[in-house]
């Protein structure tokens, strides 16, 4: 029963905090710290969640290997726009650090 | 557009916003199958899968089964909200490209705003109205069809999937939505404030870390601004 309740309150909390600003935002051009916040709030949320899902690594050579593949992945995506470039980059740059790294220690 | 399978099959706008989000899919599924495992050990294991759809945020649906497992719902409920709080600023940051849009449209449309569509939803694509609506909702039914198909399968599953190291994959999906926001200057250096508070918050709560970390972020630049002016 908990878990209903939970599932429930969550997902009604969660529809609740999208839906209201996108219905309550009024129109013309914000001001002030709103204009300059906002759209600085969204890229630093993309900042923050890419530094949660490194640190999902298990240990101090996954990690090491995990941030490398996040540097090479983001000149990848620097200089080519490709998600799956982007993708295919990192994974690689993972795997050759995972290598180097084990027959380094 | 014929509302068939075939009619949406062949629009242009449904068949992008599929594969936008295909990549996505691919790279949430080992995020998805985890959560899968962690809800098969759970009281009711479909109610926790509803929550793919119903909360539609893997971090927060794992912050709320966590609070579960130790009975704490109160806290539970509250944990998981806190790290959905950037859905405010998504929401926010659409709103204006949206306003245009018909009512049903916005009373919908929100309940598939996550990271990946909002960053979507987020860019100037040169699309009508229309197009946008289909384009949205197909890539949010893509992200949810295969986010909820992928958890079931982890629930199925309950941990006897192997450990395949592929918890980067949604790291460098951001990663190539993040890159052409940090060619400007001032989100470059919101991308870095924001990146190192996170860094050095691990150690608290993960929904107030992630607000601290967005919250930084967000100031910073008008900060940097205004000494530099």
């Amino acid at each position: 029963m908990n878990t209903w309740i939970v599932i429930i309150a969550v997902g009604v909390g969660s529809y609740l905090l999208r839906v209201v600003p996108v219905l309550t935002t009024r129109p013309g051009r914000p001001e002030g710290a709103r204009r300059e916040v906002v759209p600085h709030a969204a890229t630093a949320a993309l900042a923050t969640l890419v530094v949660g899902g490194l640190h999902r690594a298990t240990g101090p050579s996954d990690l090491a290997a995990s941030v490398m593949a996040a540097a090479v992945g983001l000149a990848v995506a620097l200089r080519w726009r490709s998600m799956t470039r982007v993708l295919v980059a990192g994974g690689v740059a993972y795997a050759v650090t995972v290598i180097v790294l084990a027959a380094l220690l | 557009m014929a509302l068939t399978v075939a009619g949406l099959a062949g629009d242009a706008p449904v068949r992008a916003g599929v594969r936008a989000m295909l990549p996505f899919v691919v790279a949430y599924t080992p995020f998805a199958l985890a959560i899968g495992t962690a809800i098969a050990a759970t009281d009711d294991p479909f109610a926790g899968w509803t929550g793919s759809w119903l909360i539609y945020g893997g971090s927060a649906q794992l912050a709320a089964l966590r609070g579960v497992d130790s009975g704490a719902v109160v806290v539970a409920i509250a944990t998981a909200l806190l790290v959905q709080s950037r859905l405010v600023l998504y929401g926010a940051s659409v709103a204006r490209r949206w306003r245009a849009q018909p009512l049903w449209f916005r009373l919908l449309a929100p309940a598939f705003l996550i990271d990946p569509t909002w960053a979507l939803a987020d860019r100037d694509d040169g699309r009508s109205a229309a197009e946008q609506r289909r384009f949205f909702l197909a890539a949010g039914l893509t992200l949810g069809v295969g986010w909820s198909g992928a958890m079931a399968i982890g629930v199925i599953a309950d941990g006897h999937l192997p450990s395949t190291g592929l918890h980067l994959a949604g790291p460098l999906c951001l990663i190539a939505l993040l890159a052409p926001r940090v060619r400007d200057r001032c989100h470059r250096v919101a991308a870095l404030v924001a990146a190192s508070v996170a860094i050095g918050t691990q150690w608290i709560p993960a929904g107030v870390a992630i607000s601290l970390s967005i919250a930084a972020g967000a100031i910073a630049p008008g900060v940097v601004r205004r000494r530099s002016a």
